[in-house]
């Protein structure tokens, strides 16, 4: 089953990228290729091979039930992973308004919370590296390298 | 021989700043290659903000020293614990483990550093002697040969696909369609979807941070729980001395092993996408087979150990040499490195023996210099830097999203690149849970460009097609090519057949 969303994500990135494909400039004179020809031939052995393995997807037994079990399963396990991307995303586009030290320190002692156990030692450690990490960071790049972070 | 540049070259690395550099480098190196989960390639894209500052040699100098201490330092927790730092340490653990379980440890360890170290300097001296050949050669190189060898080179894809050749191949496509994003060749914009922070296109390094490092961190969130047992606390922290008097016998009676084990690393090192994770296990196999005492292998043998740490090892010195003779990186740490070497002004190529001589000669001397630093840290340091795999990834995993955001940000000091980490991190980690191997995607996105500026220059020249199968040297990369799906082919047929036999045998 997950071949078979696999190959149907692929064929749709595919139509949309030949469509996209379809609107590049034509090439100009004394050019053997398009801009698109490259593309073009990429998308198409793309779109083949994504065929292929949908065809053979139809093999295999496994029911979307069974998928969509799994993908709970996962969910209920591994739910500091998703948790770690949906706060990192927030980190990134709250980095530009509120600048790279605030958010730094919050997006470190929100992750850290999550991830380790709620303990006294645990605290102390986690609020110590939210605080020195990002101005370590600010001030080497800033002093040494004379990048100036958001 | 040009021996001036080679004084040069030892001037310029001797440089007491550098020197430290170097030493700095082979110890975070070491630490990234020992604890599990992180790689030398994560420490390498970590440290290229901070070569922007530094001259090219002493840039590149930190990068070679973290390489060469990442590929070592897998070892001791692959010797120790049975838990490979690196996939390149793998192997180690067939023979290391055992000796550590018996007591033997130290021996095994010591094992491993000497042989790290030694293929580590035949892999240079290889280097050595065939980058300015080869150099030579590639110099004559015309659009339709380098073209057919970025061809050969893709076909290795199939030997990266994993279970699923299908799934393997669409991941390269994949890699070669994100390389078609911005400004083409020709100069037109691709793909840009409207938006003009992609009309220049997607810089490989960020779109290579996300894919390799972002996915990887992610991954590790699953696996934090699984924090090491009070028995593993007590192994990584009882004392440690190596007994080396014992390892230089262990090593000298195992002396074909180590050349013939550094020389196949070598070489596959020099592959494009073939790197140590294939070099050791097909070392580890020759060793098995040509030793006398085939069946204490995988029982705690040194040669076994001997074979994978020398064979791993020399894989950096085979590794630069399409990256400095022909430009094209075979994987994501070299890729890093032209990215530094790039921003300086510096193209790698055929060209670069002739233009940059003493920058060609620091990469062999500073590789030798990193096998010196691997002796003396892991030697001098092991106490600590077996305490340092200790470090809780919980602390470890924020932290590197950090750097590796502010480092994507560094390169054009633009946030866009921020968020081309941060999704690709996501689409790495959505196709390695839907088993699509990565391997073939960055491959594709590092030689894809190439693959068609190559193509347009040549019909340029030429309009004929022919041009490719007759030019000697074009065509035979391309019969390379051919040969290399047979052989992938023909290969997986016979594994299937096998693992059908078994499947049988076991119903």
């Amino acid at each position: 089953m997950a071949n078979r969303i696999f190959s149907l994500v692929v064929l749709i990135v595919a139509i949309v990228l030949f469509i996209e494909s379809r609107s590049f400039s034509d090439k100009s004179v004394g050019q053997t290729f398009a801009p698109s020809s490259f593309p073009t031939a990429i998308i198409f052995i793309m779109t083949v091979l994504a065929i292929v393995l949908l065809i053979s997807s139809f093999k295999e037994k496994h029911s979307i039930l069974l998928l969509f079990q799994r993908i709970k399963g996962y969910i209920l396990e591994h739910w500091r992973v998703l948790a770690l991307i949906a706060i990192l995303y927030v980190y990134i586009s709250v980095m530009p308004i509120i600048g790279f030290l605030i958010s730094t320190m919050l997006f470190l002692l929100i992750v850290f919370s999550i991830l380790r156990p709620w303990r006294k030692a645990f605290l102390v450690t986690n609020v110590v590296v939210s605080l020195v990490l990002p101005f370590t960071i600010q001030y080497v790049f800033q002093q040494f390298l004379n990048i100036y972070l958001p | 021989m040009d021996v001036t540049s080679i004084f040069l070259a030892v001037q310029e690395v001797f440089q007491p700043l550098t020197l430290l550099y170097l030493a700095i480098g082979v110890f975070f190196g070491i630490i990234a290659g020992a604890i599990p989960g992180f790689t030398f390639t994560m420490a390498i894209i970590l440290a290229f903000p901070f070569t922007f500052g530094m001259d090219p040699i002493t840039g590149l100098t930190l990068m070679i020293g973290i390489y060469i201490g990442g590929l070592s330092g897998g070892l001791i927790s692959g010797t120790l614990l049975g838990i490979p730092g690196t996939p390149s340490s793998v192997v180690t653990i067939f023979d290391g483990f055992p000796m550590a379980k018996r007591g033997e440890g130290s021996r095994a360890l010591g094992i491993g550093i000497v042989s790290s170290v030694l293929g580590t300097i035949i892999g240079a001296i290889i280097l050595f002697a065939l980058g300015p050949v080869i150099s030579r050669v590639a110099l004559n190189f015309g659009p339709w040969e380098i073209f057919a060898l970025v061809v050969f080179a893709l076909t290795l894809i199939a030997g990266l696909s994993g279970a699923n050749l299908i799934k393997g191949l669409i991941a390269g496509c994949i890699g070669l369609l994100i390389g078609t994003v911005g400004i083409a060749p020709t100069g037109q914009i691709r793909f840009d979807f409207g938006y003009p922070s992609l009309s220049s296109g997607l810089s490989a390094i960020p779109v290579l941070i996300g894919l390799f490092a972002f996915s990887q961190l992610f991954k590790n969130v699953e696996e934090i729980k699984e924090a090491y047992s009070s028995k593993d606390k007590a192994v990584l922290k009882s004392k440690v001395k190596i007994p080396y008097l014992q390892v230089i016998k262990d090593v000298y009676k195992e002396k074909w092993n180590v050349f013939r084990s550094s020389t196949i690393g070598c070489f596959i090192g020099a592959l494009p996408a073939a790197g140590a994770e294939s070099a050791n296990f097909i070392s580890y196999d020759r060793a098995k087979k040509s030793s006398k005492e085939k069946e204490n292998f995988g029982k705690g043998h040194p040669g076994g150990i001997v074979a994978a740490e020398s064979s791993n090892n020399a894989v950096a010195g085979g590794a630069f040499i399409p990256t400095i003779t022909l430009g094209i990186p075979g994987d994501v740490a070299q890729a890093v490195m032209i990215g530094a070497l790039i921003l300086h002004g510096i193209t790698p190529g055929p060209g670069l023996f002739q233009q940059q001589p003493v920058l060609v000669n620091s990469i062999y001397v500073a590789i030798i210099c990193s096998a010196i630093f691997v002796l003396i840290i892991q030697t001098l340091l092991l106490p600590l830097l077996i305490r340092i795999t200790l470090v809780p990834k919980s602390i470890l995993i924020p932290s590197i999203l950090v750097l590796s955001t502010v480092g994507a940000f560094a390169l054009n000091n633009r946030p866009f690149d921020i968020w081309v980490v941060f999704v690709f991190g996501l689409v790495g980690f959505l196709l390695e849970k839907a088993d699509v191997p990565l391997g073939p995607v960055i491959l594709g996105l590092i030689l894809g460009p190439t693959l068609e500026a190559e193509l347009i220059r040549a019909f340029q020249i030429s309009p004929e097609i022919s041009t490719f199968f007759t030019r000697p040297i074009s065509l035979v990369f391309l019969l390379l090519a051919i040969g290399s799906i047979f052989f992938t082919l023909r290969q997986r047929k016979k594994e299937q057949g096998t693992t059908a036999e078994i499947q049988k045998r076991a119903s």
